[in-house]
């Protein structure tokens, strides 16, 4: 949601280690990072912030287990959009989600996924809802790298009265 | 003849090694005694305090002899058992030049090893005002060990911290406010505000 940029990250976790002078902290233990709507969850988050205030998020899992985000999408009730990785980078200038590695990203209509995308890296612009998928983790597809497996369903047709 | 000479001599020495020892004997003894009486009776361990001072100030010299850093408070008493001060409602300021002044207060305070270690229980509030060199800094908790000389901060209590915007909530902290970095160690609970990025784009600008 656009709503979610002006909103501050609340962070919960079980130690952080906050450093002053570079203005980097590391929260660590089962961390849950909130932005308005946006929720994540991960085993390390690495929060930098630039000079001018923007918040750069990159959250790590622990080997065999995937960093969750989850945000609810403008233009219409109950739209959400989730997906998974094993690396998830958050880019608070830009507000694009970069998915590495067994990423899977999931447009839903409630609980009820519409559409599914799965790749090796997937980036999510939140500001334009517009994501690309790529197989290989660098952001670049190369052939014979694996496959992209997309189900997209069929939008419900508006019945006019 | 000759072998009595010898043999006077030999007894004659005999019994001038027997008196010797007779004298360093009753000596030894007498040592003995005066020191038994010495110890039988220890002088009782002094537990209440020797000495107090009220409306005090205490200004910490650096080695180079510029003021490091000063606690005052009402009543201060030293304890002879393990020469600690307790202080009371104590007031820490740091005079350092080069770092940034942080000011501490609390209910009270217990000052050991020779003021490498200062405890402050109740409401202990610490402040650092910003500057342009650091973001302010403000911490509230109800127990604090703080070494003034390392310039570090440690609490195993729960704390409330302000940095700059953010705030942050943990149970048990490490601060060092030379190198500026904040540990927080369970039950960490933070809000992170940015510079508004209003005043962020306008300083771009």
């Amino acid at each position: 949601e656009k709503a979610d940029s002006e909103k501050p990250t609340l962070i919960d976790s079980d130690t952080l280690t906050y450093d002053d002078v570079k203005q980097v902290n590391v929260a660590t233990g089962n961390v849950v990072l909130t932005r308005g709507t946006l929720v994540m969850h991960a085993d390390r988050v690495v929060v930098t912030t630039d000079p001018s205030g923007y918040q750069f998020a990159t959250l790590y899992a622990d080997p065999g287990k995937l960093a969750t985000f989850r945000q609810k999408r403008d233009g219409g009730p109950d739209l959400w959009i989730d997906g998974h990785a094993e690396r998830i980078e958050y880019d608070g200038k830009t507000e694009v989600t970069k998915l590495f590695s067994k990423a899977q990203m999931r447009r839903l209509q409630g609980d009820k996924p519409t559409d599914e995308v799965n790749g090796e890296f997937i980036s999510y612009d939140s500001r334009t809802e517009f994501y690309s998928v790529n197989n290989t983790v660098n952001g670049v597809s190369e052939a014979g790298k694996g496959r992209i497996r997309a189900v997209i369903q069929p939008r419900p047709k508006v019945t006019t009265p | 003849m000759k072998n009595l000479r010898t043999t006077y001599r030999f007894r004659f020495l005999l019994l001038l090694v027997l008196f010797i020892l007779l004298a360093l004997g009753s000596f030894w003894l007498l040592q003995v005694m005066h020191k038994n009486t010495e110890d039988s009776l220890p002088k009782p361990a002094r537990t209440e305090p020797d000495y107090y001072v009220e409306h005090f100030n205490y200004v910490q010299m650096s080695p180079t002899g510029q003021p490091r850093y000063n606690i005052a408070g009402d009543l201060l008493t030293h304890n002879p058992v393990n020469d600690s001060f307790d202080v009371q409602k104590p007031v820490i300021h740091s005079l350092d030049k080069e770092k940034p002044p942080m000011n501490l207060v609390a209910d009270r305070g217990m000052i050991e090893d020779n003021n490498s270690k200062v405890h402050l229980y109740g409401n202990v509030n610490a402040d650092r005002p910003k500057t342009p060199k650091a973001d302010n800094f403000h911490l509230k908790t109800e127990y604090l060990l703080l070494l003034p000389d390392d310039d570090i901060m440690e609490s195993d209590k729960p704390v409330e911290i302000t940095l700059g915007l953010s705030t942050l909530n943990g149970t048990g902290m490490h601060f060092n406010n030379s190198t500026r970095e904040l540990k927080l160690f369970s039950k960490v609970r933070g809000v992170l505000r940015s510079t508004p990025r209003v005043a962020a784009d306008e300083a771009k600008k």
